[in-house]
Parts: C-alpha cells; sequence; structure tokens
C-alpha cells in the first residue's frame, strides 16, 4: 500500500527560489535592508544565519547612513519638574516611521535628561543618586533602546564649590558616516586660571578619557554644542566669534559670527542646530518675531553665511499649545502636533525653548 | 535590419521570448553575454522560467521606454507591480532580477518583499522562507529577550 500523499500547504513554497534565497546572503541582505528596524531587530530570532547577516557591521553601516538622512521626530522638553524629572513629547515629522514605543521608553523614564542628539545617539544626563553636584552621563540609542553610562571624566573629581561640580559642559561627537564610534568632549572649569577651561575626550573605541594640552577661553555658550562638519561648533554670546573644536585633528578654529545690529549688546539666537549636514543660525531681533532669516555657515568657515532653500526645507514653529509646520518654499502652514497641556508641578510651559527640543533619528548604531 | 535589434531570450521551460537588444541589454548578465557572442541570436537562460521571464521583459521594455524619467519610472513601477503579492512569485522574480543583474527590478523585488515581511511573526518567516529554526528554545529566548521591544504588537502563530 502507497503511503497516504503529503497535502502541501498552500503557504509552502517549492524549494528552488526559496533555497536560492536562503543560501544567499547578498541578496538575503538586500531584503533585510529594507525594513524598518523594529521588524529588522524582531527577526534577529529567525535562524542563526539570519542573526548574523542582521548584526553584520556593514549592514548597520548602510542602514544608518541612510537612516541618518531623515530626522523622523523631535523630542520636546514637555515640563521641567523637580531636578531631572523632565517629561518629554514627540512631535512625529515622518508620519510613517514613528515608532511609539520609542516615545514611551524615553518618556517614561523622567529622571533623565537630553542634552544632545547626534545623528541618532542621545547624549543624556542623569539625576538619579546625586552626591556632590555629581551627575552621570550616558549614551542612549532610543531606537534600540540601548543605554551605556561613560565612565567618569579623570578631572571630575574636583568639585568647584558645594553643589557645583567643575563639569561645565559635555558634548557628543558622533556620524556613523564616517565613523561607528563616538566621542564625547568635556568642558570644565579650570582649577587654577580664572574664566579658563579645560577638555577633556572619551573615545568609545578606546574606552578612556584623555586630557587636552592647554587651558582656553571664548565666549561662548558651551553649553550648546552641535556636532557638524567633524566639530562641535559653539555661537558666541556677545559681538565676538564663535568656537569650533575639530574633533578628530583636535583643533580650535573660529566661527565669524554676524555684526550685532544697532543698539543690542547680546545675540538673541533662537536656533541654532544642524540638519542634513547643515550648520544653520536664527537670530530674531526687534519687537517682529515672526520675521527672520535662516543662516547657514559653509564648511570652511570662511564667515559666509548665508540661506538656501530647496522644496523640502522646513522649519517647526512652536506657537501656545501646537507645533506647525512651515514650508519655506511654497509658504505653506500646517498643524503638526497639540501639546498636552496636562497637569503641571510648577514650570509648564505653552512656547518652548528651541533649546529644549532635541533631533529624533532613527539608528541601529552600538552605544 | 529588425533582426539585429532584436534577441530571443529562451526560458529554462523552453519557452522563446523577443525582446529589443536595447531593453536586454537593461540587465547587466544579458549584456555580457551579447557582447561576448555577437553571433548568436538566441541566448538560454536555463535558470529563469517562462511565467517569471514574460514578468522581466514586461519590466525591461517599460524602463526602456521611460528612459531617464524617474516620474514615470516610478510610476511604470507601480503599474508592475499591481497585484504582485504572491511571495512564491516575488520569490522567483527577484532570484531572476539577481541572476540577470537588473539593479532597479532588483530594489524595487526587494523592497516589496519587505513591505510584505513587516508585522509578521518570526515562525511566519521561517516558513515562507523556509528556514530551519537552529535555535535551541534557550537560545531564541535569549536572543527575543535582549530585543522584547521589537516583538511588542506582533502578533505570533
Amino acid at each position: 500500500m502507497l503511503p497516504p500523499i503529503k497535502k502541501c500547504p498552500k503557504s509552502q513554497l517549492p524549494l528552488s527560489s526559496s533555497v536560492i534565497i536562503a543560501s544567499n546572503e547578498d541578496l538575503l541582505t538586500e531584503i533585510l535592508f529594507r525594513l524598518p528596524i523594529k521588524p529588522l531587530f524582531q527577526f534577529k530570532c529567525v535562524s542563526k544565519n539570519w542573526l548574523s547577516i542582521i548584526t553584520n557591521p556593514l549592514l548597520s553601516h548602510r542602514k544608518n547612513i541612510n537612516l541618518c538622512k531623515n530626522i523622523s521626530g523631535l523630542y520636546v522638553v514637555l515640563r521641567k519638574m523637580f531636578m531631572f524629572k523632565s517629561e518629554y513629547d514627540i512631535i512625529p515629522l515622518d508620519k510613517n516611521n514613528v515608532s511609539s514605543a520609542v516615545s514611551e521608553s524615553l518618556i517614561s523614564d523622567h529622571s533623565i535628561q537630553i542634552l544632545q542628539s547626534c545623528n541618532g545617539l542621545l547624549l543624556c544626563c542623569s539625576g538619579k543618586g546625586i552626591r556632590d553636584g555629581k551627575y552621570d552621563y550616558f549614551i542612549c540609542n532610543p531606537t534600540t533602546r540601548q543605554f551605556k553610562t561613560i565612565p567618569d571624566p579623570i578631572y571630575k573629581s574636583f568639585v568647584m564649590r558645594k553643589g557645583i561640580e567643575s563639569v561645565y559642559s559635555v558634548n557628543l561627537a558622533f556620524d556613523p558616516r564616517t565613523s561607528p564610534h563616538y566621542k564625547v568632549v568635556c568642558i570644565y572649569f579650570s582649577k587654577t586660571l580664572e574664566d579658563h577651561f579645560d577638555m577633556e575626550i572619551y573615545s568609545s573605541e578606546t574606552g578612556v578619557w584623555k586630557r587636552l594640552g592647554n587651558s582656553f577661553t571664548a565666549e561662548v555658550n558651551f553649553k550648546i554644542g552641535v556636532y557638524w562638519n567633524g566639530a562641535i561648533n559653539w555661537f558666541s554670546l556677545w559681538e565676538g566669534d564663535g568656537l569650533y573644536f575639530n574633533v578628530n585633528e583636535e583643533r580650535f578654529g573660529k566661527i565669524p559670527m554676524f555684526p550685532l545690529p544697532e543698539g543690542w549688546e547680546e545675540r538673541r539666537v533662537m536656533y541654532f542646530g544642524e540638519s542634513n549636514d547643515h550648520l544653520h543660525l536664527i537670530e530674531i531681533y526687534g519687537p517682529c518675531t515672526t520675521k527672520f532669516n535662516v543662516y547657514e555657515m559653509d564648511k570652511e568657515y570662511t564667515g559666509i553665511l548665508y540661506t538656501r532653500k530647496n522644496e523640502e526645507s522646513f522649519v517647526v514653529l512652536s506657537v501656545p499649545g501646537k507645533a506647525v509646520h512651515y514650508n519655506i518654499e511654497d509658504e505653506t502652514v500646517e498643524k503638526i502636533w497639540d501639546f498636552d497641556q496636562g497637569e503641571c508641578d510648577f514650570e509648564c510651559p505653552s512656547i518652548f525653548n528651541w533649546f529644549d527640543v532635541f533631533q529624533y533619528i532613527e539608528s541601529v548604531s552600538a552605544v | 535590419m529588425a533582426e539585429e535589434n532584436t534577441i530571443t531570450l529562451k526560458s529554462s521551460d523552453g519557452k522563446e521570448f523577443l525582446i529589443s537588444k536595447k531593453a536586454a541589454t537593461l540587465s547587466e548578465t544579458i549584456k555580457a553575454m551579447v557582447e561576448e557572442d555577437n553571433s548568436s541570436s538566441v541566448f538560454p537562460l536555463t535558470v529563469v522560467d517562462s511565467k517569471t521571464l514574460a514578468d522581466v521583459i514586461t519590466f525591461l521594455n517599460k524602463h526602456v521606454d521611460c528612459g531617464d524619467d524617474d516620474d514615470k519610472k516610478k510610476s511604470c513601477d507601480e503599474e508592475f507591480m499591481a497585484g504582485k503579492d504572491d511571495m512564491k512569485d516575488l520569490f522567483d522574480l527577484v532570484v531572476a532580477a539577481n541572476y540577470l543583474d537588473v539593479k532597479d527590478l532588483l530594489d524595487l523585488i526587494c523592497g516589496k518583499i519587505a513591505d510584505m515581511m513587516q508585522g509578521k511573526s518570526p515562525e511566519w518567516v521561517r516558513k515562507t522562507f523556509n528556514i530551519q529554526n537552529d535555535f535551541s528554545p534557550e537560545e531564541e529566548a535569549k536572543v527575543r529577550e535582549e530585543y522584547a521591544w521589537a516583538h511588542e504588537g506582533v502578533e505570533e502563530d
């Protein structure tokens, strides 16, 4: 008697094509590369071969380069509460692409503060267990929900006064297009020279901090550093030049700034940031706050600040309770977000500080 | 003179397809075959069946008509992909596009396959791609746990 014929389920494919695909890593990589991050990471458990293809650094590199071009959303500090208890909201910019889970993961941990967003990684500061005014700094990939605490800088233990840490500012330098590793630049008050600063650099490649040469001084806002053009860039607060520090060459340079308009002694910076490999600056003077220019720095820092726009150029503006998307080219305005007003402990702004907004860029970078 | 500008492609199951040289040589593989053997007019493609080859030829002809116009290509591609949601057909096409080295077609089909994988369970993927799960239950649990967030909201079957 013949054995009963096994019925082939409909989804069962004839071996030929699927076998060819399964044995062709390049072809499989081409398919997997096109998956969004969530299913890509989900399918790591399909088989050992798939795990190895998905974790291949070449695939990660290609994926990051692709993701880097796109800002999926903006983190906004919704309310600052006691110490580091900040609440974040996320404004989606790419409607198809914001994983709601990402915002939840960060928002649910209220004791962290985002200091800087840099090509997919966030530099954060935690107030948990503050002792003697010391904080923990860590790098977070909000997409893959990985966190890593950075070891303490060499001179971190030195405290200025009671409750005030010697660390003045911490900045992140990361560009997956040039390296899978990141660097952290820490600026702290000089122990010996008044109004001077010292610098230490941490490299994720070596895992150690190193002290940089001499003390320096500059009238710039070290608190808001923007990584662009291989350097951390700081704008000047007054009439003088801004400052940049090229992280790989370990070299300082000047950023020419516009002269202040007559009658003004202090810069009124309303935005200083990087977008799509361009460094932009917005200053607003005078009574009319809805009229402003967007300036752009050239890569040689020759001082030509100019505006350039294309059909995709837009700015996100905060108006009480809302965020609006303003297309510079065709001058259209669209409301993209209503902020949850909720209950506030004490400070509850309806308009947000420009420096309390951080780009959310998807990334598969390891921290 | 018309013959000089056309060639015949023969599928694995022996069917012959007439196609312009211009369209056929969008495939790097066919281009190399034609350059190597200028005297032949029939080229056997032993790994592509007639159903798949007919699809590939439709794609090549559409793309030759589009030229360098990216907008035109996009709408052509949408038209070409309409109704193509059978994984077996897509697998056949992707293997053919890879073998024939037609980058635009490869991009298009890989993208479609990736789209269709979204929201599916790892078990669905194994079944569809004919993959043996070689993780031990403990190993699989470990990988799943490490990326637990990636499994949220996905139905297992």
